[in-house]
């Protein structure tokens, strides 16, 4: 059943091509000879794993009970996916000591057995392309965070698929960000997943190299919220579910990465492309559908994506450098770190949270004495805040608060238009700064240490990314183009 | 009638008579506050919760139907199983324990429908909490309507949208909430008590979808406005007004007579953020009785006269309203600059008890209905301020000065 479906889209109107139905379910991949398909369906109390041979379109069901989902297939035939099972109620299992989560199950040739387990939630698995490792969404050390009112984050894990102790690809030092659906290149250079950077922001395709996760950049525009981000088998396009004003719900996309263009392909979502790259495999309302992938290109307009320009090569001496102190000093400097990127960083010590917010280094300018700061608050949770041509403040906020006695490094970076925190060398925050920074006219006198009880070492800071944080990357970048 | 009938007749008419000329005391509840305290998934801890809950000497409860859009019942609208974290990927899952394991919507019997019988048997009103939000500043509360619909979602004025709430300025939406309220009225409260203290860090600024834009062209012939405009306010504010009459209508079709009341948040002798925030014109609804009354939920009073600028504050309220009923707030914290008694304790120097007491008296003397205490949680409340607010007599004039 091919239905052209004539929908407003952007600039123009583009034929949609309805794909054929192949069963009630979602989340639908193929196996690495394409001959089958792995989904999830709606079960009595929960959702189960299926394979769907296309051949002769029968249904072999993987898991009974409990909820099973996001399967993902190795080369050598197995399937992993995630399993969900809560008898008890949540009191009951805390009560009972359960240490039951939500973890990976692998099945193969009738066979299931465990791969990861605790009491916390892994999901959204992927295998590398040599099948050794999966890839996969995890709240595992989140309890590292243990306040905030319950906003937790979601990091990504491997383990290896003979099973094993997991170790973090990606993880934040905070409570807002998250990372999912994992998704690696098939030569396994490059690695995709779902990120979001807080409560206020959209979900977003984040794409890096996969041997260095931290150094990611975005390649979806903000007002496009997108997630479930597939690689084609070409290694340089990905399809991923995504949604824009004129759409009428989740679409399928078709982004060209290294070319900074995307396609719409169809109403539905939880993309795949199959082995051959020839066949688009997704999900509407609750079906599963495949669609010809060549035929749905043709009829679909590209629409070309705001490039993330790489971040700029910042390289020179530090600007200022303060060894140690424990009490305020003032350190008069001719820079004018406003007009350009920026860094400052230190290792500090609290020995008590501070009553009111405590200044780890301020820099004072002619135009405002706190143009921009790295200090802690009267939590205990650190940031790093520049002022903008209005007079505000633009924050980035640690996650959780400092622990007194304990050393801490942290970095604020201001690059373009967003000011960023790392604390101990992970990603805490980023923001951007939409009225951009308060140019100084005048030279900066440093204050350091002000407000605060405990020490300030290693204070360096100037126009040079820090040797020890991750420079983000570009799409660009990542494709040598 | 024989003699037992005949007492029981007795009694309940005594009731009903208290209940008519009472000082009306309203526990708002969440359930998920004491779910480390008690098993509130189950019909057990949900006496608990009431056991605690009524030494407060309320008798009205108002309980909690949802977590921003993930629902404390047994829901047919917001699909169950994708509530189930992370069975939506979108959903950014919470794994505090107890908290972050918590099944509601799956719970057998249906939580409402338990609390609610529970109510009737002890004498006590009961009703709905439903705040204005479809988050609670968590992503693991975003409902699977919501996710499932990204085109209804929220917009700023730059274009980007924001999955935090659907807009009311879509028809779909409204159905989806009237879809809800069906569910709700299925369990017969007695009270739905929209909250607009709670609304998940939403504003008009988020209000910039293509049905306002397109009639604010049609009305003005600009690009729409700065949110602070007035006159984008009250289009938003048209909205939301819209919803209200669609409640009451909805509820009059269904032939129930069911008491909408209304919060409203940070009451100041200013700005009224409920209406330059939300776009909820509150005495335009009360007067023309889409909403039974209003309850003030936090006041900013002013530190040099924390007393008296509250009973003013309070007074403008009532005179706004034409005599419409209205509440008056009892909330054991402050929480992000609306006082709770606390802050009056450390304006005053008073005791937790006198505070309590003279905020009652207030409450009473400027006329109001009765309290809407805000939360009651677990031991929140003190066993000396539940003594005073139990015996509070809301028919005798006080002796405050």
């Amino acid at each position: 059943m091919k239905i052209a479906i004539a929908t407003f889209f952007g600039l123009g109107v583009s034929l949609l091509t309805a794909g054929d139905q192949l069963a009630a379910g979602s989340h639908g991949v193929f196996s690495h000879d394409g001959l089958r398909i792995a989904f999830q369906a709606p079960a009595p109390g929960g959702l189960r794993v299926g394979v769907l041979t296309l051949a002769t379109r029968q249904v072999e069901w993987l898991t009974d009970g409990g909820s099973a989902a996001y399967p993902a297939w190795g080369p050598d035939g197995s399937v992993v996916y995630s399993f969900l099972d809560a008898p008890e109620t949540a009191w009951a299992s805390v009560r009972n000591g359960s240490r039951k989560g939500c973890n990976l199950r692998v099945w193969k040739d009738g066979g299931t057995r465990q791969l990861t387990a605790g009491r916390w939630r892994d999901y959204a698995p992927s295998f590398s392309p040599d099948g050794e490792t999966i890839y996969y969404s995890s709240t595992e050390g989140e309890e590292r965070f243990p306040g905030n009112g319950g906003q937790r984050g979601a990091n990504i894990r491997a383990v290896a698929a003979t099973g094993g102790t997991s170790r973090v690809i990606l993880a934040f030092e905070s409570l807002q960000r998250a990372a999912v659906q994992p998704s690696i290149s098939p030569d396994g250079r490059l690695l995709a997943w779902a990120y979001i950077a807080g409560f206020r922001d959209n979900w977003s395709i984040a794409v890096a190299r996969a041997s260095s996760p931290e150094a990611f950049c975005r390649i979806t525009p903000p007002d496009m919220p997108a997630y479930a981000p597939r690689w084609l088998p070409d290694g340089r396009r990905m399809v991923c579910t995504a949604c824009r004003e004129a759409d009428p719900g989740w679409c399928v996309y078709l982004i060209d990465v290294p070319r900074g263009e995307m396609r719409r392909l169809a109403v539905g979502e939880n993309p795949d492309v199959s082995p051959d790259g020839k066949t688009l495999l997704y999900d509407h309302d609750g079906q599963l559908l495949k669609a010809d992938l060549d035929a749905t290109l043709a009829a679909a307009p590209t629409v070309t994506l705001p490039q993330p320009e790489p971040f700029p090569p910042i390289a020179g001496e530090p600007a200022f450098a303060v060894a140690e102190t424990r009490k305020t000093t003032r350190h008069p400097l001719a820079m004018k770190p406003g007009d350009a990127a920026f860094h400052v960083s230190c290792e500090a010590t609290l020995d008590r949270i501070p009553a009111e917010a405590g200044v780890l280094v301020r820099g004072a300018y002619k135009e405002s004495d706190r143009a921009f700061q790295l200090f802690v608050n009267a939590k205990g949770i650190p940031a790093f805040a520049m002022r903008q041509a209005d007079g505000t403040y633009v924050g980035a906020h640690g996650g959780e608060a400092l622990v007194c006695g304990r050393r801490y490094r942290l970095v604020g970076i201001r690059v373009g238009d967003t000011v960023r925190l790392y604390v101990d060398g992970r990603l805490a925050d980023e923001r951007n700064v939409p009225l951009g920074i308060l140019p100084p006219r005048a030279p900066v006198c440093l204050v350091v240490c002000e407000g605060m009880s405990g020490e300030v070492t290693n204070l360096k800071g100037g126009f040079d990314w820090p040797a020890d944080i991750p420079r983000p990357t570009s799409p660009r970048e990542l494709f040598g183009e | 009638m024989n003699r037992q009938r005949f007492y029981l007749f007795v009694l309940l008419v005594g009731v009903a008579v208290v209940r008519l000329s009472a000082f009306e005391k309203i526990a708002i509840i969440d359930s998920f506050d004491f779910a480390s305290v008690y098993d509130t998934e189950t019909v057990a801890g949900t006496e608990q919760i009431l056991d605690h809950v009524l030494l407060t000497g309320a008798d009205t409860v108002l309980w909690r139907n949802c977590s921003g859009a993930t629902m404390r019942y047994q829901s047919r609208e917001e699909a169950p199983l994708l509530m189930e974290a992370p069975l939506d990927p979108r959903r950014v899952p919470e794994s505090r324990p107890v908290h972050g394991w918590l099944r509601y919507w799956a719970v057998e019997p249906d939580i409402v429908c338990t609390a609610f019988a529970s109510c009737a048997r002890r004498g006590v009103a009961q009703g709905i909490h439903w705040p204005y939000e479809e988050n609670h500043w968590n992503y693991w509360t975003l409902g699977p309507w919501n996710l499932s619909h990204p085109q209804y979602w929220c917009r700023n004025a730059n274009g980007v949208p924001w999955h935090g709430r659907c807009s009311f300025a879509f028809p779909e939406v409204l159905a989806h909430k009237l879809r809800l309220l069906d569910e709700l009225l299925d369990r017969k409260p007695q009270t739905i008590f929209f909250d607009l203290f709670r609304s998940g860090n939403w504003t008009v600024a988020d209000e910039y979808v293509k049905p306002h834009r397109e009639r604010w062209r049609a009305r003005y012939g600009t690009p729409p406005p700065d949110s602070r405009d007035p006159r984008w306010i009250a289009l938003v504010g048209e909205t939301q007004e819209a919803f209200f009459r669609a409640v009451r209508a909805h509820i009059a079709a269904r032939g129930m007579k069911v008491r909408i009341l209304l919060g409203i948040d940070r009451v100041s002798a200013g700005e009224d953020e409920n209406w330059t925030k939300r776009g909820v014109d509150w005495k335009k609804l009360a007067r023309e009785d889409m909403v039974d009354g209003i309850v003030i939920e936090s006041v900013r009073p002013d530190p040099e006269r924390p007393f008296a600028s509250t009973a003013e504050l309070y007074a403008s309220v009532r005179d706004a309203l034409g005599g419409k009923p209205f509440f008056c707030p009892i909330m054991q914290y402050n929480f992000g600059g609306r006082p709770g008694y606390p802050w009056y304790c450390k304006a005053t120097g008073a005791r937790e008890e006198a505070v309590v007491r003279q905020l009652l008296e207030i409450a009473r003397d400027v006329g109001a209905a009765g309290i809407a205490m805000e939360c009651v949680d677990h031991k929140n409340y003190s066993p000396a301020v539940c003594e005073v607010i139990r015996n509070f007599d809301g028919t005798k004039k006080g002796t405050r000065k």
